[in-house]
């Protein structure tokens, strides 16, 4: 025999083994819908494209942890079909160039058909070609700019998206507090334009008066010079388009200059690290967050449970939202197997999907439905706030 | 609004003048810009902050001696090992710069290692209050910020002109090597020079952190670059300039916002500063032929 025939020889032994095997699993799971499914590799890898380093490191850390929580309480149970699910963790430091190389690693990989991440709109939106070539569907755990979903079959996020959260706040104020007129404050960048953009168009068509509208560059810490000029119109509710960081600064220093009407702030803001750097100065500040593990209601406990065993601390927003969409593409592969052209199809059904700490369904636009909480800064922590 | 604006940018300018004179100080005497000086005054709040923690029987005030020795200490360690190496091998003084800013991006990323890149809240506090002249409200932590900076730069101010440190860093400044023939040792001058600077950098930290009750590792970034545009706006080289020139760009920054716009505030400060240039480049207070300190 010679060199050619005896590799033909193997090639046939190994197609014979491989049509066996086949054959006998059609035959034990001939009574699964699984069959009409493509079938998945014995790995299917899920990529997260997460900033595990730099500036955005903790935020990077919850993506990774809430990924894995959730893909160990998969494997646990059995894994999806018969395939175990595999995590490809890759480090974009939130930068977009390098949410492009994590894409593109995780595209040429052909166990890969879906992805956790990027975090933010910038990375998403550089990322997104490259995973829309390869058809690998992808949701982010904090992105929250609806275009990045509408203009991409592929894609989804798992916050609010502004255009559903940027009202709630100026109509809390009024609902609640029963402020005539609002005096809005933002931090200079892409997100912060956007929200006060959204917020306006909707106390104008509400007949509501901005009175006054401030901005700062994002690191400033001192913001009198803007409160002073604010507070001179006499705003019956102050908003914050801010990040924690300076909202606490904000709010102290508006309390400085005499300010004692309310102040409702964007959920970016809802943070412990708000209230540790406001001191008591931000007590009464009210504002909406996805999650709060000191909120005390039931399914926040358990949830504050289940993390607690498997990482051993309390999870925050982000270990939520990326342990949902986990869960999410694990209803998905279970539904259409590992099929490229389906997944997006699986995902978009989710319909009041039980997530963590309420229910999840993605809307006729593709853009996620779901309950949020109001809270209150008070005793040095956030508590549940009238309206919720 | 008027009034209140006016005391809002005599506090914020207090704090660049306390960093600027930190600046002007060791430019006086060698001739280079130390940019680790804002590096200099977030380890303040560290430090500061640490011991606040550990030791909270201090009281703010021992904390806050304790705080400036370790800092003037960490200081001269800066010039000990970023300025003097190379001042020993003639190196040219921009080179000073460079290593100066490494210096500094080094104690940044420290002060991250230990502490984390989370901000933190500030544990040590000055009496809480506010009193009102007209229509300004101004709280106790902003007279004190105010009045602490003033007094410093007043004192400093004496120790030059009076005393025999005074006059040894005076003469250095003006010609460092007859001043080194009549016996003044130039390398304790330095230190010296390193030591105050460095000492009010931890002083302008414990205010800050106490003002705004904020830490972070890259804290001091933007405040000394403010710092050492005060300096050069003052006069590099005048400990009164640097007073001035910390309170003109609190001014500028306060006003160019309020009645121009808060998103260019930084530009805005700058452009004016660019207008003074224009008029007087050597800076409020300085010459152009340098008699400097």
């Amino acid at each position: 025999m010679d060199r050619h025939s005896r590799v033909t020889a193997k090639t046939r032994m190994l197609q014979g083994s491989a049509l066996a095997v086949a054959l006998a699993l059609s035959f034990s799971f001939s009574n699964l819908p699984a069959l009409a499914q493509k079938a998945c590799p014995a790995e299917i890898g899920i990529g997260v494209i997460a900033p595990v380093t730099g500036s955005k490191a903790e935020q990077g850390a919850q993506f990774t942890e809430g990924a894995k929580v959730a893909v160990d309480e998969i494997n646990a149970a059995g894994g999806v079909n018969v395939s175990k699910l595999q995590l490809h963790v890759l480090d974009d430091q939130g930068q977009p160039n390098e949410a492009v190389a994590a894409a593109q690693r995780l595209a040429s990989n052909s166990d890969v058909y879906a992805v956790i991440g990027p975090s933010s709109t910038a990375s998403s939106s550089a990322a997104i070609p490259v995973l829309r070539r390869a058809k690998i569907v992808a949701i982010s755990p904090s992105a929250s700019t609806p275009s990045l979903v509408t203009k991409n079959t592929h894609f989804y996020i798992m916050s609010l998206d502004l255009g559903a959260y940027g009202p709630l706040v100026p109509k809390y104020a009024i609902e609640r507090f029963g402020a005539k007129n609002l005096a809005i404050i933002h931090v200079k960048d892409d997100w912060g334009e956007a929200v006060t953009k959204v917020e306006k168009e909707w106390a104008a068509a509400k007949n509501i008066p901005i009175v006054a509208d401030s901005v700062y560059t994002q690191g400033d810490r001192d913001f009198k010079a803007q409160l002073t000029v604010m507070l001179e119109k006499k705003p019956d509710a102050l908003i914050l388009n801010t990040h924690y960081t300076e909202g606490a600064l904000i709010v102290r220093q508006a309390r400085q200059l005499g300010y004692t009407g309310p102040i409702v702030a964007q959920g970016t803001n809802i943070y412990p690290q708000f209230i540790e750097l406001g001191g008591s100065s931000v007590t009464g500040v009210v504002g909406w967050t996805d999650f709060l593990a000191t909120l005390e209601s039931e399914p926040v406990v358990k949830a504050n449970q289940k993390f607690k065993k498997a990482i051993g601390k309390e999870p925050l927003q982000y270990h939520i939202t990326t342990y949902d969409a986990m869960m999410i593409l694990k209803k998905a592969f279970q539904a259409v197997g590992c099929d490229r052209g389906k997944l997006t199809t699986a995902v978009a059904d989710t319909k009041d999907f039980p997530g963590i700490v309420g229910k999840v369904s993605f809307n006729a636009q593709r853009l996620p439905e779901k309950k949020i909480f109001w809270v209150e800064a008070k005793d040095g922590k956030w508590a549940l706030a009238p309206g919720d | 609004m008027l009034e209140q604006q006016i005391v809002n940018g005599i506090a914020l300018g207090s704090v660049y003048a306390l960093i600027a004179v930190g600046f002007s100080l060791v430019f006086s005497i060698l001739e280079i810009i130390n940019f680790s000086h804002g590096s200099l005054v977030m380890a303040g709040v560290y430090v500061s902050l640490a011991l606040g923690l550990a030791a909270p029987r201090l009281g703010f005030f021992g904390v806050a001696l304790i705080t400036i020795l370790i800092i003037a200490i960490l200081g001269v360690l800066v010039e000990r090992m970023a300025v003097a190496p190379l001042r020993n091998k003639g190196a040219h003084r921009a080179l000073a710069l460079v290593s100066t800013l490494g210096a500094g991006i080094m104690l940044e990323a420290l002060a991250q290692l230990i502490w984390g890149g989370d901000v933190r809240p500030y544990p040590l506090s000055l009496p809480d209050g506010v009193f009102t002249i007209g229509s300004a409200r101004i709280t106790y932590t902003e007279v004190a910020i105010v009045s602490l900076s003033a007094a410093l730069m007043i004192g400093l101010q004496l120790l030059i002109r009076y005393t025999r440190w005074g006059r040894a860093i005076r003469a250095t400044a003006q010609n460092p090597t007859a001043a080194a023939l009549m016996g003044i040792n130039l390398n304790w001058t330095v230190r010296r020079v390193f030591a105050i600077g460095s000492g009010l950098a931890a002083v302008a930290g414990m205010l800050m952190g106490a003002y705004y009750n904020y830490a972070h590792p890259s804290m001091g970034f933007a405040p000394g670059i403010k710092g050492f545009v005060a300096a050069v706006l003052g006069g590099m080289g005048s400990v009164l300039g640097a007073g001035l020139g910390g309170v003109t760009l609190g001014m500028a920054e306060v006003f160019g916002g309020s009645y121009i716009s808060f998103a260019y505030r930084d530009a805005i400060a700058f452009a004016i500063l660019i207008i003074i240039f224009l008029v007087r480049p050597q800076g409020i207070l300085g010459t152009l032929n340098q008699e400097k300190v």
